[in-house]
């Protein structure tokens, strides 16, 4: 059942997993902080994504459930 | 079997392009792998070096059994069936597929289904099975259209592992940058990964070969078999 | 030729009183050899006309045709490869002299296919190497016997019935324990006490140390404790006899001397002890992971305070702790300039982090961190030195301690150069051997952790509010101001924890003087700590943390006991004072296989993080200059200035800074001076004590070569590049003009540029345009980059003119990259003590070479003779014949 894929880096290695792989503690989970100023940004930087994000929330209102599964 | 539709989100994203590489990659790692044209503009073979005159496929003849001289396979072994000259129907469409299902190969093998742009979602009998690869650019456009897509989805009764495929990704270019920043935390059911910018995609096309083998230094290698990779753990996950 | 007119009148004569002798054709080839010898080869006129007459005398007795003379000739060359051309001179009779006793004795092959002429064994070469072979074999099969002893003893626990005994109640009785710990105490008081004959004494200190010698090999902690109980008995045992049985009471001057030689041994020993005691155990704690939803996690102010220093230091630590991964609205950067630089708060405005500043200087760094608490208001305060570029990962990393126990009031990481510092620099060994700074960073702080005894250094790391304000702020009365508040904090109650993972680098001190300068600040310290807020007083502390600061203090005092170290053989070399009042045998039997076996144990505890010898160095250079500022600030804890250590500078060509190197030279004077004094003694003196007499040398040759080290540091290197370059290895990626990509590796980067390493050939030309990819975490950025110069699969890449935004991001997937720092101790191999002795040696032979380089001007004609005289002496000793072609 075991398939042979070459473990290929994702342009770079990852770094915390380097970190965690050495040093973490047991179940350790780290957080890759979302800038979430710098999408706002992105969003009001656009009017066509501003539309969409806008209509989307609407929707998502609307419809009483977040549009994140 | 395990089968993977790929389907660009509007036509010109590259999605044929990446089927060729996958099929590469995938069959780099020792297993069977089966890629099925589902396109009318046939273009598949011109990735996987069939010669430009044939143009029959699947679509010539009446039923799987007839076509099975169609099958093509390439210098690394990926088997392929073009889809021919002759418009199809969609019933004939899903026919193919569901034949296609019954060839007598091991559970390993991959099934590549090269799916056209325009088709849409429903056309297809998608089972909990399936993977779904949705290739978009990072662009304005595809933006709004996988804001649609995804509308769409919540209205689904049945269930498949769909995800959007980033092809084309130029971290150079500001508007991408961008995009690609707001996705990876924004939309749901983004593909941990994406296939970067790399001329040598299109340039092995005209060597009639795929980038996996002319360039196995270039980022485009590291990207298919990254995407080969995970796509072996997400169908392992399903089984 | 011969001037015609007067050579002509005594030739004429010689060549008609030969010619009763000899034919014509010999008279021709007489003259012919005379004046060949005589002009061409400038022998002495009497050793010309001599040789002649030795050359036909050979030719009777020896047929010398054509070839067989060619032949002699190449091997005499060859077997006297040396001899210079004239070869009948004085110089050239000793050499051969020397050089056919060195054949006959060592019957040196002449084979000529040998690359590397081979000693073949004559007698006493055969019997040591065949010694060295049986010594070999039974320490190999000691060595195997005893891992087998051990492993046997360890796989016996698996039995049950030893299971069922080992986990019995009976041992957790306390009364039992009392009595083992009292029997063990009363035990090594026999040992240490009871006085033993020579021939006794000589068994005991073998046994110990062929135990010791024969544990070296086995890993694991039982076998550490057992190698530090028996240092500690050995030791102890010296200690104990040099008090009870070696102070020469008759004698004043010897009393004095041997007396202050005794206190500075207890000083060591007590050290020893305390260092034992502190590095037994070390925690090597794990970071603790934070709740999934970053709305629970705590805000944090990073403070980053300045002074002096240029704004191109404090720009990658203000924007790789701007990308630390915390929420951005719970993490607030604030930099504090006491020097109200306006390019500093414009900067600080660019980018986007706070900048305060103050109206006065008062308390330096304290006073300065003490004032952004009264305007800041996060729950926990980060710091770092303004050099110092934090890990994008530093926060996570750190802060769970703080979560997981609310008592914790300090997480401290490790401080890490990517500079070399001066020792390194200077002698040319960066990275080569672990520096200065890794012995606390990597091993004490991590045994003070066992002890809950850790403190604060200044940087890098991160401290909870609530605690500082209770103690009321950074503590000023003392220069070392982090350790003093760390104390502060310990005495309320609080708990510190170390967190042994280099998450942020900063620059080692530029120079020299400025090391030094930074020493003297924290030895002035913390003799403050010690007489302001002594921790073997006062309440708050248990027992381990109060030995530990203890210990701390008492590294810093090693000013007076380092130099009484340097100089001890002297008083018995020059005064002929027995400071040790022992017999020769009785100080060899003492002294050398204590000092041994605590070498030993002290390599096996410390042997990755510093090298045998390099602790006498480093303590050579500082002793001197701490000296003053400890003994002072013992008396009078408040006198004394706070000197800021310089960070930044550039040196821009290699000097010797005498002014720094005095001390040392003084010294090395002393014990050179001495040792060629005791040469003189041995030779002429009294020889009744020359078993003494010759240990003093031996003793004052380690000083030397321990001082020859510390005159070498002295010597600044040029810097070469004003940025500095990191070594580093992690994958990249380039995309060329023609949009093709290639993945690279980064081999080392610097603010302005990258080194990368392709994979396969490349097409690439300097002043080419390349983008770099690289990665920040999952982000991919594209930097414009030139080629500036490139040579097989490496590429060295500049980056110009980046915007704001670039620059960031480049300090991000480079500078703060989570794994940046990780291989800070993955070059260095455990300690070889011969081999470290040898390091030091040609460090210290390099300090001489320094010496002589750097000699003032004056000085040259002479050391010029004594080089010359030196190289002609050493020219007389024989060498091995190698091949002349």
């Amino acid at each position: 059942m075991t398939h042979v894929v070459k473990n290929s880096t994702i342009l770079t290695q990852y770094d915390i997993t380097n970190l965690l792989r050495r040093f973490g503690g047991k179940n350790q989970q780290y957080v890759e902080i979302v800038d979430v100023q710098k999408n706002l940004q992105t969003i009001n930087k656009y009017p066509l994504i501003k539309d969409v994000s806008s209509s989307v929330h609407t929707h998502a209102l609307s419809q009483g459930r977040t549009k994140s599964n | 079997m395990r089968k993977i539709y790929l389907k660009g989100i509007k036509g010109g994203t590259g999605a044929t392009a990446i089927v060729a590489n996958l099929a590469c990659a995938l069959k780099k790692s020792n297993t069977n792998v089966i890629v099925l044209d589902l396109d009318p503009k046939n273009d598949l073979g011109l990735h996987l070096g069939l010669s430009w005159e044939h143009n029959t496929g699947w679509s010539n003849y009446n039923s799987l059994n007839a076509a099975l001289a169609e099958f093509h396979c390439d210098s690394d072994g990926v088997i392929f069936l073009p889809f021919g000259s002759e418009p199809s129907r969609l019933n004939e469409l899903q026919t193919v597929i569901r034949d296609c299902e019954q060839l007598k190969v091991d559970d390993n093998s991959w099934l590549l289904l090269d799916c056209p742009a325009h088709l849409d979602l429903d056309h297809f009998n998608l089972c909990a099975d399936d993977i779904f690869l949705e290739v978009v650019n990072c662009d304005a456009t595809c933006h709004s259209f996988i804001y649609k897509r995804l509308l769409k989805l919540n209205q689904q009764t049945n269930h498949w592992q769909h995800y959007f495929l980033v092809n084309r990704y130029n971290s150079a270019s500001e508007l991408e940058f961008d995009l690609l920043q707001l996705w990876q935390s924004e939309v749901p059911l983004l593909a941990p990964l994406y296939i970067n910018k790399d001329e040598v995609i299109s340039e092995s096309t005209a060597f009639r070969n795929v980038a996996v083998n002319c360039a196995p230094y270039s980022v485009a290698n590291d990207d298919f078999e990254t995407l080969a990779g995970w796509l072996v753990s997400r169908a392992t996950h399903n089984d | 030729m011969t001037k015609p007119s007067r050579a002509s009148v005594t030739q004429k004569s010689m060549s008609l009183f030969l010619s009763i002798f000899f034919t014509k054709k010999i008279v021709r080839f007489l003259f012919f050899k005379f004046h060949s010898y005589f002009n061409q080869h400038k022998v002495s006129a009497l050793a010309a006309f001599l040789l002649p007459f030795l050359l036909l005398l050979l030719s009777i007795f020896i047929k010398l045709d054509n070839n067989n003379k060619r032949r002699l000739k190449a091997k005499l060359a060859y077997l006297y490869p040396h001899v210079s051309k004239p070869i009948v001179t004085p110089a050239n009779s000793i050499r051969i002299f020397l050089q056919s006793l060195y054949l006959l004795l060592f019957n040196v092959s002449v084979k000529k296919n040998a690359p590397k002429n081979r000693i073949r064994s004559h007698y006493s070469a055969k019997f040591f190497q065949k010694s060295a072979r049986f010594i070999r074999y039974l320490d190999t099969k000691l060595v195997r016997s005893c891992k087998r002893l051990w492993l046997l003893g360890s796989s016996k626990s698996t039995t049950q019935s030893y299971q069922k005994i080992a986990s019995a109640k009976l041992w957790r009785n306390r009364f039992l324990h009392f009595m083992f710990y009292g029997l063990l105490a009363l035990a090594v008081v026999i040992f240490v006490t009871v006085p033993f004959s020579l021939e006794a004494q000589a068994i005991f200190i073998s046994l110990i140390l062929l135990v010791s010698y024969s544990l070296r090999r086995v890993k694991g902690q039982m076998a550490t404790i057992a190698m530090i109980t028996l240092a500690v008995t050995s030791s102890t045992r010296y200690l104990w006899w040099r008090y009870t049985d070696t102070l020469n009471w008759h004698d004043p001057l010897a009393l004095t001397l041997g007396i202050g030689l005794l206190l500075a041994e207890s000083y060591a020993w007590l050290v020893l002890i305390l260092g034992f005691f502190q590095t037994i155990n070390p925690l090597h704690r794990k970071p603790i992971p934070l709740h999934k939803d970053t709305a629970l996690w705590p805000t944090v102010d990073v403070y980053i305070p300045t002074y002096n220093e240029p704004l191109n230091v404090v720009r990658p630590t203000a924007i790789a702790a701007q990308s630390i991964d915390w929420p951005a609205d719970k993490l607030n950067i604030y930099i504090l300039d006491d020097g109200k630089r306006p390019e500093f708060k414009e900067f600080a405005d660019e980018i986007g982090v706070g900048y305060l500043d103050r109206p006065d200087h008062k308390h330096a760094k304290a006073g300065n961190m003490n004032h952004a608490m009264k305007h800041t208001s996060g729950e926990y305060i980060a710091i770092f030195d303004c050099d110092h570029i934090p890990a994008r990962s530093f926060l996570q990393m750190t802060m769970g301690q703080f979560i997981n126990d609310s008592k914790v009031c300090l997480v401290q990481t490790p401080h890490h150069f990517f500079s070399a510092d001066p020792f390194e620099r200077n002698l040319n060994n960066h990275r080569q051997i672990p520096n200065e700074n890794m012995l606390f960073y990597g091993l004490i702080q991590d045994g003070n952790d066992m002890w809950d005894a850790t403190f604060f250094c200044g940087s890098c790391a991160v401290l909870k509010r609530q605690a500082l304000e209770e103690i009321g702020g950074f503590a000023v009365e003392t220069v070392t101001e982090d350790a003093h508040t760390a104390l502060r904090m310990q005495r309320a109650g609080y708990k510190t924890t170390y967190i042994n993972i280099p998450q942020a680098a900063g620059l080692a001190t530029d120079s020299l003087s400025a090391h030094i300068g930074q020493r003297i600040r924290w030895a002035r310290g913390m003799a403050q700590i010690f007489r302001l807020d002594n921790p073997l007083l006062g309440k708050g502390l248990n027992i381990g943390q109060r030995l530990c600061y203890i210990n701390a203090m008492l590294h810093f005092l090693s000013g007076i006991p380092r130099i009484v170290f340097l100089t001890a053989p002297l008083a018995l070399i020059y005064f002929n004072a027995y400071i040790i009042y022992a017999p020769f045998i009785a100080i060899f039997l003492y002294i050398v296989p204590t000092l041994l076996q605590v070498k030993i144990t002290n390599s096996r505890i410390q042997g990755k993080y510093r090298y045998s010898y390099w602790g006498e160095v480093y303590e050579s250079v500082l002793a001197w200059y701490i000296l003053k500022p400890t003994t002072v600030a013992l008396f009078n804890p408040n006198k004394g200035k706070f000197n800021v250590t310089e960070k930044g500078g550039f040196n821009d060509k290699a000097r010797y800074d005498w002014l720094i190197s005095k001390p040392y030279i003084i010294l090395l004077a002393f014990n050179v001076i001495g040792m060629c004094y005791g040469v003189f003694r041995l030779f002429f003196g009294d020889t009744s004590q020359i078993g003494v007499l010759l240990i003093s040398m031996l003793w004052a040759s380690y000083n030397t070569m321990i001082l020859g080290a510390a005159v070498a540091v002295a010597a600044e290197a040029k810097q070469v590049r004003s940025s500095h370059r990191i070594k580093a290895n992690f994958p990249a990626a380039i995309r060329l003009s023609n949009g093709r990509t290639m993945k690279v590796k980064i081999t080392d980067y610097s603010d302005n540029g990258v080194g990368i390493e392709t994979a396969h050939e490349h097409m690439c030309k300097t002043n080419d345009k390349i983008e770099l990819l690289m990665s920040r975490g999952k982000k991919q950025f594209s930097f414009p980059t030139y080629i500036c110069n490139t040579r097989d699969k490496q590429i060295g890449l500049t980056l110009r003119d980046l915007n704001l935004e670039k620059q960031k991001a480049f300090i991000q997937c480079t500078f703060s990259r989570a794994d940046a720092w990780l291989d800070w101790q993955d070059n260095f191999k455990h300690d070889k003590p011969s081999y470290s002795f040898k390091k030091v040696f040609t460090t210290s032979i390099r300090g001489f070479n320094n010496l002589i380089f750097h000699a003032p001007n004056q000085l040259k004609p002479l050391i010029n003779f004594i080089t010359r005289a030196m190289t002609q002496l050493a020219s007389l000793l024989p060498i091995n014949p190698k091949k002349v072609f």
